[in-house]
């Protein structure tokens, strides 16, 4: 495999532009200074002002209780989806489930959020956690859906056939054999939700109610004034948690990977 | 095809098929029939702002049906909408295909690393993806504005002397789109790259073909998939963005998107706010629906 | 044959519309080593899908011992197959591997120690017990695969295609196991193959298929030897056909006037008539060779030849010949001597003899 020197060039370029913002916020949240053109040496007060707003944790409180449950829910409905999918063979409303999983990963938004406010008034919900979550929980069991569909698709179905002719049922079957097998896509598709939750402003900002702000509604009615080192500070915890999390997990799944290697001949 | 047969302890593929299809079924398509529904509403004065899809007379009989379609109306002719619409579908076309013209060869060069540069490639590549996404807009107000620091670098350079305008107008829209929808350009890209058989090029290159007409006539047709692919990926969300343009844009940046939510929230329009989502909807899927029927003929 | 273990009766599959497998009937004795052999698409996975429940037919009755098994899903059945990818659960060890099964029965876990120890123990695999699949060879997954599917002792075992996958050397060495192993455990064994080797020199029973039905039914060497059809003689192993019109039938010979020689042969069915149309075959290792000009004495049927190719395989030469009605005879004959072939040019004349038994003669 050869790498031409350009394309090399071209690839460092593209990641520089990729991680170039993030790299500033996470220098100018340790700026003294408020300006972005001034650096008045190091300090962490950004940090300890975000620790005292009240609304601020509140908010982030509230984003990550809406983040597990959604994030929860919609993996029990992705990884039933996807499994109906990938093995349930023709069943009626087959075409209908397909539409529906995969519509919602290239509807705006916007439209999504519309639709499910005006569901939620005619029903009569109250809009608040629950309906942020339900929200999330369907946006999110989408993404599960794909990503689980993925695994399962290379999945062997020998190998439950195996496990029928053993004497299995159907559901020892998929509890035995699928889940475990299925298992790191199900925790990849999980966190995916999981982070789609935590960081979705338009669907949150449709269907919350009083006293259901969420995270990046609280960050956007602020950026919106302009920028605040606060949220510099914010941002570059995110970024930290978010990065180590994701570094985590591949090396997790790297060292699973590397452990299902060896081989005797 | 395996799994379930009818007769084998009945019960668990029904649940398994129903529950995800209930679930969808109430909270994606009964919405989008409800928003269809208010888009042929009036807009009141009334909890909630529109009017009823049957209206029932006093004396008793059948009801009247209440659905006009002024809303739609006033989408069609009304220049703002249209505006909008075009709008945004014309940042996004310009966004994606410079997406398009980034992404690409880092996804060739990804595609070409040692096998063992590639998972770090990809997390590198996918890590942004992670961190919030509204954060990663919010950054490039610093950097983009007046004081911020592309300009404080050039001026300081010496490259220009007066601060670029870039916040607040569509150059920075552009920017913010192609800067956070790259990593859904890269990744299908990147797939398709992937899986081609460089043997293909090499005999190619047997045949005598020079590199370039290598890359044009086996390469980029090949990886077509891909490229449709990512841009589908990213094209359509990009029509329908509000943030971007809200946070980066000025106010004459006006992308379809930003209107819904203005009509909704702040005009409390709903009937008009549906009205324009629907066509919204049948612009995009509409091309969607009809190219994907004619790649299965 | 014992008393019949399995009878499927009258079993008719379609898929799509195509008929895979066409009003099949058959007995499986217990204690059986049976083989289905055929080209691909002749229905053989599907039956053998069918008598594991993995599929159901759209008419006929699958009877296991006795209780009518139709559309009784594969975990109520007495049955176990081994996989033609062994299936082995890529998560367990070996041990829970073989376990597996046992402990769907909810079976006493000392008890599901002591049978898991003994028959990894019978295909000489209790040392790797612990081991994951991903670490062993394709060898040693096989017989995993295989104890595993023994362990419940069922009353049939299905093995697809169990040679496929293996080497020459291992294919021999497993041959032998397999056969022993059927014989100790005196279950039944019904495999599916493509590879006529395998089916002849597993089996006591061949069920010989072609499109969806059975086209012959036997011990290995009454198909090899009696084929019941053209399209038998020529699946199974090589075979020259000698078409011609019967001149003269007398008991259980006949006469038949071929286009280059009149041939005798013996074993005709009964019912063939003079002046009716049939051909003769004959396996390439019936054939003798005779070079040179000189006819060869003692034999009822001498063909003469033109030697086209000789093909030295080392233990053994294959000769094509032509012959006067412009068709390609093969024969084989082992290299008795060194350098059998030294000498043989081509275009050389040959004779090709053969006796009155030596061939069968077929009217399908």
């Amino acid at each position: 495999m050869k790498l031409s020197p350009a394309l090399l060039v071209a690839l460092a370029l593209g990641l520089a532009f990729l991680y170039l913002p993030i790299f500033l916020l996470v220098i100018y949240s340790f700026n003294d200074s408020r300006l972005v053109t001034v650096w008045a040496g190091f300090s962490l007060r950004w940090y300890g002002q975000l620790f005292q707003d009240a609304a601020f944790l509140e908010a982030a409180w509230m984003s990550l209780k809406v983040a597990v449950t959604s994030a929860t829910i919609a993996l029990v409905i992705g990884t039933l989806a996807a499994y109906a999918l990938v093995r349930l063979g023709r069943f009626r409303g087959r075409m209908m489930m397909i539409g529906m999983v995969q519509a919602p990963l290239v509807m705006p938004e916007v439209i999504t959020g519309i639709s499910l406010l005006l569901l939620f008034v005619t029903l009569n919900f109250d809009r608040g956690f629950g309906t942020i979550v339900i929200a999330h929980a369907t946006l999110g069991a989408a993404y599960v859906a794909v990503v689980v569909q993925a695994r399962l698709v290379t999945l062997e179905r020998d190998l439950e056939e195996a496990a029928l002719d053993l004497g299995a049922t159907p559901a020892a079957t998929f509890r035995q054999v699928v889940l475990p097998l299925a298992a790191p896509a199900m925790l990849a598709g999980w966190l995916l939700a999981f982070a789609l939750s935590l960081d979705d402003l338009i669907l949150a900002s449709f269907v919350s109610g009083p006293g259901s702000t969420t995270l990046p509604m609280k960050i956007y009615s602020q950026a919106r004034l302009g920028v605040t080192p606060m949220i510099n500070a914010l941002s570059t915890i995110v970024i930290v948690a978010v990065s180590i999390l994701v570094i985590g997990a591949s090396l997790l799944a790297k060292g699973a990977l590397i452990k299902g290697e060896h081989r005797a001949d | 095809m395996t799994g379930w047969r009818p007769g084998w302890r009945p019960g668990w593929r029904e649940a398994a098929i129903l529950l995800p299809l209930v679930w969808l079924g109430l909270f994606f398509l009964a919405p989008f029939l409800i928003v269809l529904k208010i888009s042929l509403a009036e807009s009141i004065l009334a909890q909630p702002p529109y009017s009823p899809l049957l209206v029932w007379p006093e004396g008793g009989g059948w009801p009247a049906l209440g659905a006009r379609l002024d809303n739609y109306l006033v989408v069609l002719q009304d220049d703002l909408y249209l505006r909008s619409l075009l709008n945004a579908l014309r940042i996004a076309a310009v966004s994606t295909v410079v997406m398009l013209v980034i992404a690409y060869p880092m996804a060739y060069a990804m595609a070409r690393a040692p096998r063992n540069w590639r998972p770090a490639l990809l997390l590198a590549v996918i890590l942004p993806f992670w961190t919030s996404f509204l954060i990663r807009v919010y950054a490039w107000i610093g950097i983009l504005k007046d004081e911020g620091f592309l300009n404080h670098a050039l001026m300081s350079l010496g490259l220009i002397d007066s601060p670029l305008v870039i916040l607040n107008t569509d150059w920075a829209v552009h920017i913010g789109i192609v800067y956070s929808y790259l990593p859904f350009m890269i990744l299908p890209l990147y797939a398709t790259l992937e899986r081609l058989d460089l043997t293909l090029l090499e005999a190619a290159a047997d045949l005598g073909a020079p590199p370039w007409k290598g890359f044009l006539q086996v390469t980029l047709p090949m990886s077509l998939p891909g490229i449709v692919a990512g841009s589908l990926l990213v094209f359509i969300p990009a029509v329908g963005e509000f943030v971007i343009p809200d946070l980066l844009g000025g106010s004459d940046t006006i992308m379809i998107g930003k209107i819904v939510w203005i009509e909704f929230f702040q005009n409390a329009d709903w009937p008009l706010a549906s009205a324009i989502a629907v066509t919204m909807l049948v612009v995009l899927v509409m091309p969607l629906v009809i190219l994907r029927r004619g790649l299965q003929a | 044959m014992g008393p019949a273990l399995v009878r499927l009766e009258g079993i008719e599959k379609s898929f799509g519309g195509h008929r895979v497998v066409d009003r099949l009937d058959l007995e499986i004795g217990q204690g059986e080593f049976l083989s289905l052999l055929g080209p691909s698409g002749c229905g053989k996975t599907t039956l053998l899908r069918m008598i594991a429940g993995f599929e159901t037919p759209d008419k006929g009755r699958v009877v296991i011992d006795g209780t009518d098994m139709t559309g009784v899903p594969p975990y109520r059945r007495p049955v176990n197959m081994m996989f033609q990818s062994y299936a082995l659960f890529p998560h367990m060890t070996v041990r829970d591997n073989v376990a597996f099964g046992l402990k769907q029965d909810g079976v006493d876990r000392r008890e599901i120690d002591r049978r898991v120890a003994d028959i990894l123990g019978l295909v000489k695999m209790g040392d790797f017990a612990g081991r994951k699949p991903a670490a062993l060879s394709g060898g040693q997954r096989q017989r995993v695969a295989l104890a595993r599917a023994l362990v419940k002792r069922p009353k049939l075992l299905l093995l697809d295609e169990p040679l496929a996958a293996l080497d020459r050397r291992l294919r021999e060495h497993t041959r032998l196991e397999l056969v022993n192993l059927q014989r100790e455990l005196g279950i039944t064994f019904v495999i599916v193959t493509h590879d006529q080797e395998e089916a002849m020199s597993l089996s006591s029973r061949v069920a010989v298929m072609n499109g969806g039905r059975i086209e012959q039914l036997g011990p290995p060497a009454l198909i090899y030897e009696r084929p019941a059809s053209r399209w038998v003689a020529q699946f199974v192993g090589d075979v020259n056909l000698f078409p011609g019109r019967v001149s003269a039938a007398q008991g259980s010979g006949l006469t038949l006037d071929t286009a280059d020689a009149t041939l005798q042969a013996e074993g005709a069915p009964p019912t063939l008539s003079a002046g009716s149309d049939a051909w003769l075959a004959v396996r390439p290792e019936k054939i003798e060779l005779f070079p040179g000009a000189d006819r060869p004495d003692g034999f009822a049927n001498v063909i003469a030849g033109a030697l086209v190719d000789v093909g030295y395989l080392g233990n053994m030469s294959v000769y094509r010949v032509t012959v006067a009605s412009g068709a390609t005879i093969v024969a084989t004959l082992a290299n008795r001597r060194p350098y059998p072939t030294a000498g043989l040019e081509r275009g050389a004349p040959v004779w090709l003899a053969f006796d009155r038994d030596s061939g069968v003669v077929l009217t399908a």
